[in-house]
């Protein structure tokens, strides 16, 4: 049986584990670019969010190489994501093509339905199949926090890089190890490895007083996916900021489990601030997180957060539209950016007002430190 | 001894086009005076659209104007309730989710807010209600007098709109309080039955909507919205595929009135209102086209925003209108006059043109 699955950034390893963990082969779509990006617009509704787009042109790639078993994760929540698969399947079949779609069911996954779907996947229906879905279970758990821990690193190690390009290459190089790694020894060695691949990049470490501390934050698709963000994070890097990022894979995973404490901590300092605006309940998609970590970010003293999220997207925008008067009426001092990611997106005006916003961040920073600021 | 009655301020907008007479008898029962705001008007919009952020929808930047032109009214509370469910199953849209915060976070100077949250999930709308009148400090049996009124209130207003009547007018029977009022069917002769499906804040505010409803019945069309229809089809939870049932509250209702009007087809065509950047729209949209074009009922989605031209959306309605009649008439002329020369108007269709 052949399986394809949406891309979403550096977590293709992780989702890949989980198929051929129970037995299925894998197609892996190319990296997302703008040829295939072509026929998902072609064939999607007009203003549906980004991410959808996107994932139904990887549906498209892979139906027309041949294969026929489409998984869609899919969501219970009030935003969109729920609707995804449906959706794109009707779409799908709409223009003549024959295939089965499975989906994950991941609004909780403590009620274990995601089981369903592994089983289904396997060709194995013996009861000894149950020891392989756990194994693959927890396989993709360990990948998960791997690829987390070098999405972390990456965007930490970045801009004190001696030699443009080299954290590029090493991350890519311990996503491709994690990928070949298939036991549970090898993947352990790994955390060491990982490491060790990220302290060999040459380093110039500078004064902390020079570093801009800048927290990236938004919905989990656009984060993680370098084409849908059009790189932001490498671009802020080479712009000379620390990108702190908290939000991946294994922690959307741990707040399905109910496990993600860091999350239950961003709950709380939304909910602590009532008066101004915080967010009371989770109204869906990681608005939660963005005004959690915002809070958190500014509390910590942090230079700047840059907000992402697809346009059109129903929790984001809430989100954004508190996050903008916050600042503004000076509850809090860090400064937001927001970038609303759509098929229309300019590069040289995303860069250009990267650069700006960076430049005002160390205008900022010197004001603050020396008490006056560049003229 | 003089009693000075709260003032609560009720914005015109969002879901007052649904719930508003359930709550304005349950307050005035409690003995509160209902401050609404004006109607929607181009002041509205424009201060609305300075206080949100560009990219939010309509309703929601028409839903600060109103709250700011309440402001003005010397309100004593703001009555801003979160609605998160009505039906068991179904969430309304994150922003309605988050709109007591959203008003909270981005308005300043605001009169104290009347919060409470309407989730049929976690608790019947009785205890909602309950909650409300706490608020207010009104005893427990105060509250349940007010609420059963209400309740009564709310269903014979909902028989009213079944009956035909639009919000408006019912809306001033209501108000009326006189309870044997019968609708008059009038019976007049209209070229199409068309339906304009969408949210209520949406299809009864003329203002967003560029006064669609009265244009539409001057062009001699039978208007049809989502509430004159009977109120049993709105039971049963809708389906998009054969493992995924719809969870959005409002979309619901819009998914059951399609589905009723594609199974009956005792329609000539679908108007779809939406707002511009509205998430669960943009997939519901889809959908109905998809099954539109399949039953072969005509459909058209109107996309509404702060720019709309009145021109291109009365141009795109007409030519809408336009090729429903022809298509009538088309079968009328294949059928009963084969031999009519071209060049000659029919009838009917001179008569349509006449009103443009």
């Amino acid at each position: 049986m052949k399986v394809t699955f949406p891309h979403m950034g550096n977590c293709w390893p992780a989702f890949k584990v989980l198929c051929t963990g129970v037995g299925a082969e894998v197609y892996l779509p190319d990296p997302n670019n703008v040829k295939q990006l072509d026929a998902g617009l072609k064939h999607s509704p007009e203003w549906v969010c980004f991410p959808f787009k996107v994932t139904l042109s990887n549906f498209i790639e892979a139906l027309d190489e041949g294969v026929d078993n489409l998984v869609m994760a899919t969501d219970c929540g009030p935003c969109r994501f729920g609707f995804y698969y449906a959706v794109q399947e009707r779409i799908l079949r709409d223009l003549g093509y024959d295939f089965k779609m499975y989906y994950l069911p991941q609004g909780d996954l403590l009620d274990f339905k995601w089981i369903k779907l592994l089983k289904a996947l396997s060709e194995d229906k013996s009861l000894l199949n149950y020891f392989r879905i756990f194994r693959t279970a927890r396989l993709f758990l360990m990948k998960s926090q791997l690829i987390q821990t070098v999405e972390k690193l990456e965007g930490k190690i970045r801009c004190y890089e001696v030699n443009k390009g080299d954290t590029t290459h090493t991350l890519n190089k311990c996503i491709q190890l994690i990928d070949d790694a298939n036991t549970f020894n090898e993947l352990n060695k790994l955390r060491k490895r990982i490491k060790n691949e990220f302290d060999k990049i040459e380093i110039n470490k500078r004064d902390n007083n020079e570093i801009l501390k800048v927290g990236l934050s938004g919905e989990i698709q656009v984060t993680l996916d370098p084409f849908v963000n059009h790189d932001i994070k490498r671009k802020l890097g080479e712009l000379g900021c620390e990108v702190h990022m908290n939000l991946s894979l294994y922690d959307w995973i741990k707040h399905k489990f109910h496990v993600n404490f860091h999350r239950k901590y961003l709950e709380y300092l939304n909910k602590s601030q009532k008066n101004i605006g915080g967010l009371q309940m989770d109204i869906g998609g990681e608005a939660f997180w963005v005004m959690g970590e915002y809070i958190d970010y500014a509390q910590r003293g942090f230079d700047g957060f840059v907000h992402i999220y697809p346009f059109t997207c129903m929790p984001e925008i809430t989100a954004k539209s508190i996050l903008t008067k916050w600042y503004g009426n000076k509850y809090f001092d860090i400064p937001p950016i927001f970038f609303g990611f759509d098929e229309h997106s300019g590069e040289a005006g995303l860069i250009t007002r990267l650069e700006s916003y960076v430049d005002l961040l160390k205008n900022k920073k010197e004001k603050k430190n020396n008490g006056n600021g560049r003229k | 001894m003089i009693v000075i009655k709260k003032r609560i301020g009720i914005p015109r907008s969002l879901l007052y086009y649904k719930y508003f007479p359930l709550w304005k008898t349950f307050l005035e029962e409690l003995g509160v005076e209902i401050v609404l705001s004006d109607r929607t008007n181009s002041k509205i919009i424009d201060i609305g659209g300075r206080y949100a952020i560009d990219e939010i929808c309509i309703p929601l930047k028409l839903y600060y104007g109103h709250v700011l032109n309440l402001l003005e009214k010397n309100i004593d509370y703001l009555f801003v309730p979160r609605y998160v469910s009505t039906t068991i199953g179904t969430y309304f849209c994150p922003k309605f989710l988050g709109l007591p915060d959203m008003v909270r976070g981005t308005i300043d100077n605001l009169p104290p807010i009347i919060e409470f949250e309407v989730n049929m999930q976690k608790r019947p709308m009785y205890l909602s209600a309950y909650k409300l009148g706490k608020v207010l400090h009104k005893s427990t049996w105060q509250i349940k007098k007010a609420y059963e009124k209400a309740i009564k209130d709310y269903k014979y207003f909902r028989q009213l709109m079944v009956d035909g009547l639009s919000f408006k007018k019912a809306l001033n029977v209501l108000n009326s309080k006189n309870r044997n009022f019968k609708p008059k069917k009038k019976i007049i002769d209209y070229v199409a039955k068309i339906a304009i499906i969408g949210h209520g804040y949406n299809v009864h505010d003329s203002f967003i909507n560029m006064n669609l409803i009265n244009k539409l019945n001057k062009m001699k069309v039978n208007v049809v919205t989502l509430e004159n229809l009977p109120l049993e089809i709105f039971k049963n939870q809708t389906v998009i595929t054969n493992t995924l049932e719809n969870y959005w509250g409002n979309e619901e209702e819009i998914l059951s009135a399609v589905n009723y009007l594609f199974e009956t087809k005792d329609i000539d065509g679908i108007i779809f209102i939406c707002s511009f950047c509205c998430g669960p729209d943009s997939l519901i949209d889809e959908i109905m086209a998809r099954d539109a074009k399949k039953l072969k009922i005509p459909y058209i989605g109107l996309v509404l925003d702060e720019h709309s031209g009145q021109a291109g959306v009365i141009t795109r309605v007409e030519a809408f209108v336009d090729m429903i009649v022809r298509k009538k008439n088309n079968i009328r002329i294949i059928y009963k006059k084969p031999t009519m020369p071209i060049g000659i108007i029919n009838k009917s269709e001179k008569e349509v043109g006449a009103e443009f």
